[in-house]
């Protein structure tokens, strides 16, 4: 993360990077975890050895907070363990 | 150089500044207007250099010989073709011992049920098949119904044969159950412990609300068994997640809701929130009255989701606001979901519903599955031409929401609303950085 304040003729622009790309040049449907199940291969096996950069790791730590449901229960796929909107 | 297509942008409550992601990049920044204002006009005359490099490295500006679309679709295409994994959603029943007023699933279907043993034939057939055929690296698999803990012989078999299968062959293995968690009792546990197994439960409120809305079907409600199953499965070092359904009826209960966690000892935890959607009639045939009566709006909901998140997130919980709005892609070659008939869908909506329409084929006794014409339909959806996509800021997200394709009344395909999901996203991801980075809010 940085913080820049700069610009020409006087005029401040700010510009705070928070998240750089993952793998440069690589579209956001990789980052969204398609690629990174492979990284499963060396630990997938115990549930207690999942590896921080599975995809199904992120499924139960990180996502799903707004999609629409009319059942919680309700299916899971990937990280969509709800409806989506 | 030009302003990316995919630049966002969402204001963040009590600044002047905004909240800028490329979502094809996916990186993000803070930008004061000025900043804005220059790459929403495409004018970068009063950019410095060392400013204009930041914002080349995070996507917001391109050169001119770059076609963005392009790019995302080979990236697209190339995903929803890869065969690594296998996704497989299977329903071992519909029968429930729960009988919540906003399910949607057509319970008789299941006494109709061709013999469920033949069923769970088919369907280890069919995956040991398409992980051989396609060399797939991986099978994630979910079980849910209906209440798969019921048919507790299936959804073992179908865990343990697969795994079996899949660390014979060198495949990565997961399964996640959902599950009401009222029989997920220790033997219950113990005998899926073998496997790299996680679940997860629903919970709508603190006792009081929850066992109005998650009754047995004798009536009595189920929050303590719940609560008691979801200590017992975490005490046993097998993950649980807590979704729950949001609307009109607990919605002002949350803190309660929370509170109640924390004091039977699950702070921490993982939660999901979904709220109902009024939109359902597109996805099951009997839609209840509850849905209707109780759903927010969605445009209702870019005002209620975010600050519900945020007492989610003060408190501790575990919850990413922002990855919760990318959507899964039924348009994936190989990502199925299998009713008790052995009919198969592309998304969850349709599957032991009653909405038929939406079933892209059956599995035979072989595990062979024979597509139909809506198959075709679902993997011919282009979103690159779609009028409301092709153009759209966010697809490299929502990827066209074709998990949201229903049937409306007119026998149309039919997408949830884009303008709330739009608006959601935008709060999503100020609520999430600002939890990330909160050092960075303050500057």
């Amino acid at each position: 993360m940085g913080v820049k304040k700069s610009g020409r003729k006087g005029k401040k622009m700010k510009v705070i990077v928070l998240e750089e790309p993952l793998e440069k040049k690589v579209g956001a449907l990789d980052y969204m975890g398609f690629k990174s199940a492979k990284s499963l291969k060396t630990g997938c096996c115990d549930a207690k050895l999942l590896s921080s950069q599975s995809r199904f790791v992120r499924d139960i730590s990180d996502s799903d907070s707004s999609s629409g449901s009319c059942e919680a229960d309700g299916f899971m796929i990937g990280c969509c363990i709800i409806h989506p909107l | 150089m030009k302003p990316s297509i995919y630049n966002m942008f969402a204001t963040i409550p009590g600044s002047e500044d905004y909240v800028f992601m490329n979502t094809l990049s996916l990186c993000k920044a803070i930008l004061d207007a000025d900043t804005k204002k220059a790459l929403e006009k495409g004018n970068f005359q009063d950019i410095d250099k060392a400013t204009l490099k930041s914002l080349k490295d995070l996507g917001a500006i391109v050169e001119d010989h770059v076609d963005e679309k392009t790019i995302l679709k080979v990236v697209y295409e190339k995903d929803i073709n890869d065969t690594d994994m296998l996704e497989l959603g299977v329903l071992p029943t519909l029968n429930c011992n729960l009988a919540c007023p906003f399910c949607y699933r057509i319970k008789e279907e299941d006494s109709k049920r061709i013999v469920g043993k033949s069923i769970t034939d088919r369907v280890i057939k069919f995956t040991k098949k398409t992980i051989i055929e396609n060399e797939c690296k991986d099978l994630l698999m979910g079980l849910t119904g209906g209440e798969p803990l019921l048919v507790m012989d299936r959804s073992l078999r179908l865990v343990g044969e697969l795994y079996n299968f899949c660390e014979k062959y060198g495949v990565g293995f997961q399964a996640l159950i959902g599950t009401n968690a009222t029989l997920l009792t220790q033997e219950t546990i113990d005998a899926f412990s073998d496997y790299p197994v996680r679940f997860c439960t629903s919970l709508d409120g603190p006792k009081e609300i929850n066992d109005k809305r998650r009754p047995y079907t004798s009536g009595k409600g189920s929050y303590d068994d719940i609560i008691k199953s979801i200590k017992r499965a975490k005490k046993s070092g097998m993950l649980c997640r807590i979704a729950t359904t949001l609307d009109k009826q607990n919605i002002d209960h949350v803190d309660r809701y929370l509170d109640e966690l924390i004091e039977n000892g699950l702070e921490g935890a993982s939660i999901v929130l979904g709220p109902t959607r009024g939109d359902i009639g597109t996805l099951c045939d009997r839609p209840p009255a509850w849905i209707r009566n109780h759903c927010f709006a969605g445009t209702e909901l870019p005002n209620i989701l975010p600050k519900i998140w945020r007492k989610v997130m003060d408190k501790k919980f575990r919850l990413n606001a922002f990855e919760g709005t990318f959507h899964e892609n039924p348009g994936r070659r190989l990502q199925f979901i299998v009713g008790v008939y052995g009919d198969v869908y592309k998304s969850c909506g349709g599957v032991g519903s009653g909405k038929k329409e939406l079933c892209v084929g059956n599995l035979d006794e072989n595990g062979t599955l024979n597509y139909n014409h809506v198959y075709y339909q679902y993997m011919a959806y282009d979103i690159f031409s779609d009028p409301k996509c092709k153009d759209c800021s966010v697809l490299p997200i929502c990827q066209g929401k074709i998990d949201t394709l229903g049937l409306g009344d007119d026998g149309m395909m039919y997408k949830g609303d884009c303008e709330s999901f739009k608006e959601l996203l935008a709060g999503a991801l100020v609520v999430y950085l600002e939890q990330a980075y909160p050092e960075a809010f303050k500057a």
